[in-house]
């Protein structure tokens, strides 16, 4: 395999927490490599290791022991500030809970990653935030406050959030796990567009069903890689909302 | 983050808790307050002390009898007796820097017109005193050089001298009044000159030297002896003239002490302002204390502010944002805290400064330096109590701070 293409590249990624007699190894040793334009699901039962290893490839966490190489370079050994940029630049976040700031418009929120980066003047931060609201279909609501919108609407302005940065990868910690079946379906169909348009995409999630809106699934169990596959055929989660949306009118 | 951008977050969190910001800085405001109330009644009270000192002449020397007074006050009679008429001679033959000069005697005296009568202090000088204490003629005239070292029976009268003894003040200009029985004609009838600490320097008879100090007291000494120099940065060279001839050719010492004393009205002045501005800087030390009160309550708000927002500093911290610019988002937060607290403490200080001042009869004086002091003081406050929370957050981890409840 050409190194040179892969985006990420992890080799024997171990995880040891409070290291002693009580040690709790959560990652023994897991290597992949992903390329641009994959859409990737990390799985496994609670315990598993997955959002260890989630937060390892987002650089919220550092391994052990291991190497991570993003896009070709060396991350595993980077100070504090260094990490903070490739953040800021590199990545984009989805958490289960949101974590929108409250009382503060969308715009706002969205424009959070940016305020980190000064190359961006606040005039082309707010456009940035607003390009990035009418990706996710909420062009109509930048100013409205994050307690006022609904649980789908609040997870399409953090998926807005991740966007705006134009990163390079973004990563969902269980971006459907607040969210009912319906309001699910529109969030992964976001995340399918978003991955049709080139983005690649590292998902953790612990629903089959979601999965299979994915290209490959990631299998840990017990610290370790179970299963590694492509996953051959892909549903379209707009298809699925839109059965759904057509039962609730016959009923 | 751009500056504006991290003072528009201090200003949004601020406001987003107005009650809970305006009880934090309320440590602030009381502080700040009381520090520039303090400071400002301090120096009013300085200023108006110096002026009462001021009124009495500034360039004025004042030489008594007696010893400086280490260990304690002795005073026999050889030594209330020290200063002569001639020592006045001698001082303004030797001493080029003294420009006014008088001895002066003073007693009480019943003076009696008709049925009016009144007790007044009667002063014998020559007419140099006039000039020394800055006494105006308002009717009449005052008595020149030489009638001031004659023994004629003719005197000066404080305007309340002139009101107890006179239907109409004007009318006192040469009359006969007789103190302690000796007839004595008014010449003139002083200019108002109000009170000074208290006392009524309008209440006072003033005659030629001789004629007080051997006619009514029949003694051959002088009570004192002022001087004055024609300005202010004499006085100090002056002093020390009239010391130098004093010890040295009219030996007025006893076993190598001095047996007079010499004071200036510069000196009281400088001990005045010394002991007002001692008190003032510890009563703004006192006030200064509630100020440190006011930045631990600060820093208690800032602690539970960052508890209370560590998800939203998890979410920073994951999109990228820098310990050190989470650091100074809160460290920025306690010092616009701490400086709006400062100034409405200033203006609440200056309030209250107005309030008391007219009460005790002075002005309050607030200087730009205490107004600068207290926005100092407030920003290191901010400093100081807000870098241990700001700390706090910069150091947390993202991933436990995104999972806190």
């Amino acid at each position: 395999m050409n190194n040179a293409e892969s985006v990420i590249r992890i080799e024997n990624i171990e995880k040891i927490f409070n290291p002693g007699p009580n040690q709790v190894r959560a990652l023994k040793g897991v290597s992949f490599e992903v390329f641009n334009g994959e859409f990737v699901s990390l799985m496994g039962s609670s315990g598993s290791g997955k959002s260890t290893l989630l937060n390892i490839l987002g650089c919220l966490d550092q391994p052990t022991s291991g190497k991570y190489y993003l896009d070709g370079r060396d991350v595993s050994n980077l100070s504090t500030s260094q990490i903070s940029r490739i953040r800021n630049r590199k990545f984009g976040f989805v958490f289960q809970s949101f974590n929108l700031l409250p009382k503060t418009t969308a715009l706002e929120n969205v424009e959070l990653p940016l305020i980190y980066n000064t190359d961006f003047s606040v005039k082309e931060r707010r456009e940035k935030a607003k390009f990035a609201l009418e990706r996710v279909g909420l062009g109509d609501r930048i100013f409205h406050k994050t307690n006022e919108l609904s649980g789908g609407q609040q997870q399409r302005v953090a998926i807005a959030r991740a966007l705006v940065n134009d990163p390079l990868v973004i990563f969902a910690d269980e971006p459907t796990g607040n969210l009912d079946s319906k309001t699910s379906y529109q969030v992964m169909s976001f995340f399918q567009e978003l991955n049709d348009q080139g983005k690649l995409i590292v998902m953790v999630t612990h629903e089959p069903d979601i999965m299979e809106f994915t290209k490959r699934k990631i299998i840990l169990k017990d610290g370790s890689i179970n299963k590694d596959e492509k996953l051959e055929r892909q549903l379209r989660a707009s298809e699925k909302y839109d059965e759904l949306v057509a039962k609730d009118e016959t009923h | 983050m751009k500056p504006i951008d991290l003072l528009k977050s201090a200003l949004r969190s601020i406001n987003r808790n107005r009650t809970r910001s305006l009880l934090t800085m309320l440590g602030i405001i009381i502080g700040v307050g009381s520090v520039i109330g303090m400071m400002a009644i301090g120096k009013g009270s300085e200023q108006s002390i110096k002026g009462e000192l001021g009124k009495l002449g500034t360039n004025m020397i004042i030489i008594l009898p007696g010893e400086e007074r280490r260990g304690g006050v002795r005073m026999d009679a050889s030594t209330a007796e020290i200063l002569k008429e001639k020592d006045v001679e001698a001082i303004e033959t030797y001493c080029t820097d003294v420009e006014y000069i008088s001895p002066v005697v003073t007693t009480f005296a019943q003076a009696v017109n008709g049925s009016r009568n009144s007790k007044t202090p009667i002063v014998g000088a020559y007419s140099d005193y006039f000039i020394i204490n800055n006494y105006e003629v308002q009717y009449g005239q005052l008595f020149d050089n030489r009638t001031g070292k004659s023994l004629q029976k003719v005197c000066v009268i404080g305007k309340t001298v002139a009101e107890d003894l006179f239907e109409n003040q004007q009318d006192a200009v040469g009359e006969i009044i007789r103190l302690n029985k000796i007839p004595f004609r008014v010449i003139g009838v002083l200019e108002e000159k109000g009170r000074t600490f208290g006392m009524d320097r309008d209440n006072i008879i003033i005659a030629p030297f001789r004629t007080v100090q051997r006619r009514m007291m029949g003694v051959s000494h002088a009570n004192q002896i002022l001087a004055a120099t024609e300005d202010e940065d004499q006085v100090k060279r002056a002093k020390r003239e009239i010391n130098d001839l004093f010890m040295g050719q009219l030996n007025k010492t006893s076993g190598g002490e001095p047996m007079f004393h010499i004071q200036t009205q510069k000196e009281m002045m400088d001990i005045m302002g010394t002991i007002t501005g001692m008190l003032t800087m510890l009563l703004a030390a006192i006030a200064g204390i509630s100020l440190i009160v006011g930045g631990i309550g600060i820093m208690n708000i800032m602690l539970v502010s960052v508890t209370e927002r560590t998800r939203e500093i998890g979410l920073r911290l994951a999109v990228g944002a820098p310990t050190s610019v989470i650091l100074l988002q809160f460290l920025i937060e306690s010092i616009v805290l701490s400086l709006i607290g400062g100034g409405i403490g200033i203006m609440l200080g200056y309030g209250l400064a107005i309030g008391a001042a007219s009460l005790l009869g002075i002005e309050a004086i607030i200087t730009v330096s205490s107004i600068a002091m207290a926005f100092g003081f407030s920003f290191f406050v901010g400093v100081v109590f807000g870098f241990f929370p700001a700390r706090k957050a910069a150091r947390l981890n993202p991933i436990q701070a995104l999972r806190h409840e």
